[in-house]
């Protein structure tokens, strides 16, 4: 049985329809003070642009304090992580302070096999992530 | 299960069909578990994303092609490449987790992630291109069901 994917997505790079298209999207809201990011889909080379970008607009318009809801990511790997953690990076650079909040069994297991639960422990929902506060000088 | 073999263009866009593909391939081995069939497609996707990127210079006509079929005891799947190849042993390991370099590297995990997710896995460079392969057993040689092997 084989598959060739000679017939695929026009350069645009996503189109409606496409199976990258049908599967990753991000809806931002205000909340409490926080912007919250709920992600929806897989995360990996194809869509972590879009939550990058994501983040990087937000910082530049002044933003310092991101919720993550990553309860309807359906899947994530290093890539996915990646942005992840430099979204922490670039928060913690400008004493801003970056959530991981109701995160889906894919993105909890990740964490656990690389450990970085430990430096990024996940909040169980976004309301807890919401609730507590702020370190002095960003952080968790 | 039948040998399956999927071709695609070097392009982020299609990662999500090969995982599709190769859970379903893989599925259709019912003696393998599914966390195990889910720890498969993690590791499929880091090597796709690794042929991807080896691909950025070539034409877009070079085709990865990724290869499912069964072996003794489990499912086998190799993903092929004709980006230049890479020295295995010239890849860093992760940072310890407790090192805060490993919050530091936004990549670098993808190898690790694929030494502790599939049981064998192994790397080869062949014919300018690289070819690695991934298995994960059913049978006795089978990582126990809720095992969790971590990157240290």
């Amino acid at each position: 049985m084989v598959f060739s994917g000679a017939v695929g997505p026009p350069s645009e790079p996503r189109r409606s329809g496409t199976v990258a298209a049908v599967l990753f999207d991000l809806h931002t809201s205000q909340r409490d003070g926080w912007s919250v990011i709920s992600v929806i889909g897989d995360l990996d080379l194809a869509s972590a642009p879009q939550l990058r970008s994501e983040v990087v607009g937000l910082v530049a318009r002044g933003v310092t304090a991101i919720v993550l809801d990553l309860s309807a990511v359906e899947f994530c790997d290093s890539v996915g992580l990646g942005v992840l953690l430099g979204a922490q990076k670039r928060l913690r650079s400008r004493d801003g302070t970056v959530r991981l909040a109701a995160c889906s069994e894919p993105v909890l297991r990740l964490l656990e096999l690389t450990r970085l639960d430990l430096a990024m422990p996940p909040f169980a929902t976004v309301e807890d992530a919401l609730a507590e506060p702020v370190e002095a000088g960003g952080g968790r | 299960m039948a040998r399956v073999e999927l071709e695609i263009p070097a392009r982020a866009d299609y990662l999500a069909l090969a995982r599709l593909v190769v859970a379903a391939a893989a599925g259709a081995e019912p003696r393998l578990r599914d966390d195990r069939i889910d720890d498969l497609q993690i590791a499929v996707s880091e090597a796709t994303t690794n042929a991807i990127e080896a691909h950025a210079d070539l034409s877009e006509d070079e085709r990865i092609v990724i290869v499912c079929d069964t072996v003794n005891d489990g499912v086998q799947v190799e993903v092929h490449d004709k980006g230049g190849g890479f020295d295995l042993d010239a890849i860093p390991s992760a940072p310890h987790h407790a090192d805060d370099d490993r919050l530091e590297r936004e990549s670098g995990l993808g190898i690790p992630l694929i030494r502790v997710l599939a049981d064998e896995a192994d790397i080869r460079n062949r014919d300018g291109g690289t070819t690695v392969r991934l298995v994960v057993y059913h049978g006795a040689r089978a990582r126990g069901a809720g095992s969790r092997a971590v990157i240290e």
